[in-house]
């Protein structure tokens, strides 16, 4: 299944995030709640971290592009649990 | 500054007076109150909670110090003090649904994350966001245990900003007047947001800010757990006795920022974050616990993998609970619902139901 | 020209306002090297050294009660309180004092000040970080309380507080603080207090609103607009001392009248411009005038998009007295 990640308001009032850079590639094994991307906000950088175990997707967005909240940053293949 | 236990993890001459089952419950707490709070902070951060408060490094301080007071005492923490709830038998599923606001919060989904309310098992009175206003509600609880002649007794939590409010000062100065049955706990994490002490007072201490109000003051590592311990179990006991309030300051450190809006590296030092990390205070109980035997490392990692599956169910089961019935807006402002409400809500119920809001039901106020 | 968010247009005001008056300082809960927690103080202390831009400790009273001395002895402070909710230990400085100081003084001493805030919902504050106070101090005579809603007033606006020689409450919309981007000019320039703005122009019904209403208000004309109805917004900007020929006027023009807060209902901002068009242009008007405010609540957190105004209950009310 494919799980898109949207960009979350992750601060008070924060309306995009400038990506800082990916911390895994398309085609990455990830597992739930493993770091990412780190996205930069006016008040904090963030790892984000990944909704699900799986296969990291399309990554919409490349380092220092800008992401309105909202937007889809990156999607997860979900692989069923072993 | 009292400490307890010693860098090669022995306590000596230290009886924490408190059984082989109680000790690991204290150490077990602090497991549980770094992975509820780590916990939080995965989920603000992907989005599924709006805000956490960082509690790393805090542990020791907020779960000694609940360690000394009874579940019939009354406690008005600040929003930095996941140990005192957990320590006393509150669910982690409970704290989940407020932070997630969600239709079993007890609070009904109308504060923030991290203001929690309870009454049972414990009296943990409604956190409020504005600072020090608890402290002096703290002292009319106490006051009315005075008047009815109960052996119960309050302690107030706040940080080292808090010392700073009106409402500090009102309580310091009332209780010491009045005598109060209170223990006043202040936080001292070195910084209110990014303030630094240094901008925050001229006093040489926390602690002896007391004694302006002719109460007691105690200064302890709030990294030592048993420390902590020592000094809230001596202060509960002497408000317990008649004695009158003790303000306790427990030194220590948040690893993480203010809040999830916040980045502490704008404004600590790293070496000061460094020399922190080497403190931590769950690494300093384990040393005191394998030094006493009281706990193997294979068991501690068991503990850590308990009470991490623990929060991490927690949060499913407040994640898969609906939002707040409507008409929860309208309640609790009063203890009856007057007309001009009563009127509102049946407003926004009939609006809901235009919208095609699922939660309007058949768009008529349900109360 | 630049084109800049809301809370850039407050810094800009703010470094504006200290480079052309050295008796100017920003002061506050982590206004110095963090640059607040919005950032709307950001690089002031850099740039203009902590003697005029620095941290305080924990205390509201002590903010502003400082405040109000610095103003009578000769400075232009701008101190900030971190949110709007948490003014009230201030309240007894900013109401018995500041406020009354000219009066009581016989005019001998004067609170040039500017206390900034932000103010109001939106950004899921719950009870202590949404609250819309402004009813609380449009009630006190001497004190002078303005809203921007866009950045090039909020950067006018803020200069011209500044410059004021009365004490002035300056509160900021939060939820537009990132949310919004507008033109604004280097610079020193001003938008005098008590005048409103006209932000479309119309001829069937007239909304009055401020600060996050503003938009919410856009929003709804042009949905209205969608429906043969034609809206005239007026931002009032200073509810204190208000504009009442400019309101009175761009009621009279419709005879249809809305007015937009999120604060709650009763006794809230709204119910004055009522009264005020009541007693003056009751001939005028062809319906009665129409309130969407905030409820009658505390601000609640959850269900925060069920209280606050939006361009739906908005429109509602303009075809409600469109249609009366």
């Amino acid at each position: 299944m494919t799980i898109e990640y949207e960009l979350p308001d992750i601060g008070e009032g924060v309306v995009e995030g400038e990506v800082y850079r990916w911390l895994v590639s398309s085609g990455d094994a990830v597992l739930e709640a493993q770091p990412v991307v780190e996205v930069m906000t006016d008040f904090v950088t963030v790892e984000i971290p990944s909704p699900a175990t799986g296969t990291m997707g399309e990554q919409r967005a490349a380092a220092g592009d800008l992401v309105p909240v909202g937007q889809v940053l990156f999607t997860i293949e979900e692989q069923p649990a072993t | 500054m009292l400490t307890v236990i010693e860098a090669d993890g022995t306590a000596p001459g230290y009886d924490p007076g408190l059984s082989k089952a109680e000790l690991v419950h204290v150490y077990r707490t602090m497991l549980l109150t770094r992975a509820f709070d780590d916990t939080c902070i995965k989920l603000q951060r992907s989005g599924q909670i709006g805000f956490s408060i960082p509690n790393r490094g805090i542990e020791a301080t907020s779960v000694g110090s609940a360690s000394a007071f009874r579940k019939d005492d009354w406690f008005f923490p600040s929003y930095r003090d996941f140990g005192i709830p957990l320590y006393h038998g509150v669910e982690p599923v409970d704290m989940m649904h407020n932070m997630y606001g969600n239709a079993l919060d007890t609070s009904k989904g109308r504060q923030m994350p991290v203001h929690f309310s309870f009454t049972e098992p414990i009296r943990l009175v409604s956190i409020s966001s504005p600072i020090g206003t608890h402290i002096i509600q703290a002292v009319g609880a106490a006051y009315a245990f005075q008047q009815r002649g109960e052996d119960r007794i309050c302690m107030a939590s706040f940080g080292d900003g808090g010392t700073s409010s009106l409402g500090f000062h009102s309580a310091l100065n009332f209780a010491g007047v009045w005598k109060s049955p209170v223990v006043f706990l202040c936080q001292n994490n070195g910084y209110a947001i990014s303030c630094p002490s240094s901008k925050q007072t001229a006093s040489e201490s926390y602690a002896i800010k007391g004694e302006a109000y002719g109460v007691p003051g105690v200064k302890v590592d709030g990294n030592d757990v048993f420390a902590v311990r020592q000094a809230m179990t001596e202060a509960a006991e002497r408000a317990r006795s008649g004695g009158g309030p003790t303000l306790v300051e427990c030194v220590t450190f948040r690893m993480g920022g203010h809040s999830t809006a916040d980045d502490p590296s704008k404004y600590v030092p790293a070496e000061e974050m460094e020399a922190w990390a080497k403190r931590d205070p769950i690494e300093i109980l384990e040393r005191a616990l394998l030094k006493s035997k009281v706990l193997t490392k294979k068991k501690m990692e068991a503990l850590k993998e308990e009470v991490a599956s623990e929060v991490q169910a927690a949060s499913k089961v407040a994640a898969s609970t609906p939002a707040p019935a409507l008409e929860q807006v309208f309640t609790d402002v009063y203890e009856e619902i007057p007309t001009h409400i009563r009127r509102q809500g049946a407003q926004a119920f009939d609006l809901a139901k235009r919208k095609g809001d699922a939660s309007a039901g058949d768009g008529e106020f349900p109360l | 020209m630049a084109n800049i968010t809301l809370i850039k247009a407050v810094n800009e005001g703010l470094r504006t306002a200290m480079q052309s008056d050295p008796t100017v300082l920003c002061f506050g809960e982590d206004v110095g090297p963090k640059g607040g927690v919005f950032l709307a103080t950001e690089n002031l202390t850099s740039e203009f050294g902590e003697e005029r831009c620095f941290d305080t400790p924990l205390s509201e009273d002590g903010i502003v009660g400082s405040a109000i001395g610095m103003a009578m002895n000769g400075l232009r402070p701008v101190a900030e309180i971190q949110f709007q909710d948490f003014i009230f230990p201030a309240f007894d400085q900013i109401v018995s004092e500041a406020a009354k100081m000219r009066y009581r003084s016989g005019g001998q001493y004067t609170v040039p000040m500017v206390i900034r805030t932000p103010y109001g919902g939106g950004i899921r504050g719950g009870l202590y970080h949404s609250q819309s106070g402004e009813a609380y101090f449009c009630h006190t005579p001497g004190l002078k309380v303005v809203i921007p809603s866009t950045p090039y007033d909020a950067k006018g606006l803020l200069i011209a507080s500044i410059q004021d020689p009365d004490p002035v409450l300056f509160l900021e919309p939060k939820a537009l603080y990132r949310a919004v981007k507008g033109e604004v000019p280097g610079g020193e320039y001003t938008v005098p207090l008590s005048t409103t703005r006209t932000v479309r122009e119309g001829q069937d019904v007239t909304v009055f609103c401020y600060g996050a209403m503003v938009p919410v208000a856009e929003k709804a004309a042009a949905q209205a607009a969608e429906k043969g109805i034609d809206v005239h917004i007026v931002d009032l900007r200073t509810l204190l001392p208000l504009d009442e020929d400019g309101v009175l006027e761009a009621a009279k023009r419709t005879g249809r009248v809305v007015v937009v807060h999120e604060a709650p209902r009763f006794c809230g901002y709204g119910s004055e411009i009522s009264a005020l068009i009541a007693e003056n242009a009751i001939e005028y008007m062809e319906a009665p005038v129409k309130r969407v405010t905030g409820f009658d609540t505390p601000f609640p957190n959850t269900l925060e998009h069920h209280y606050m105004p939006d361009d739906r209950r908005v429109l509602d009310a303009i075809e409600e007295v469109h249609q009366f």
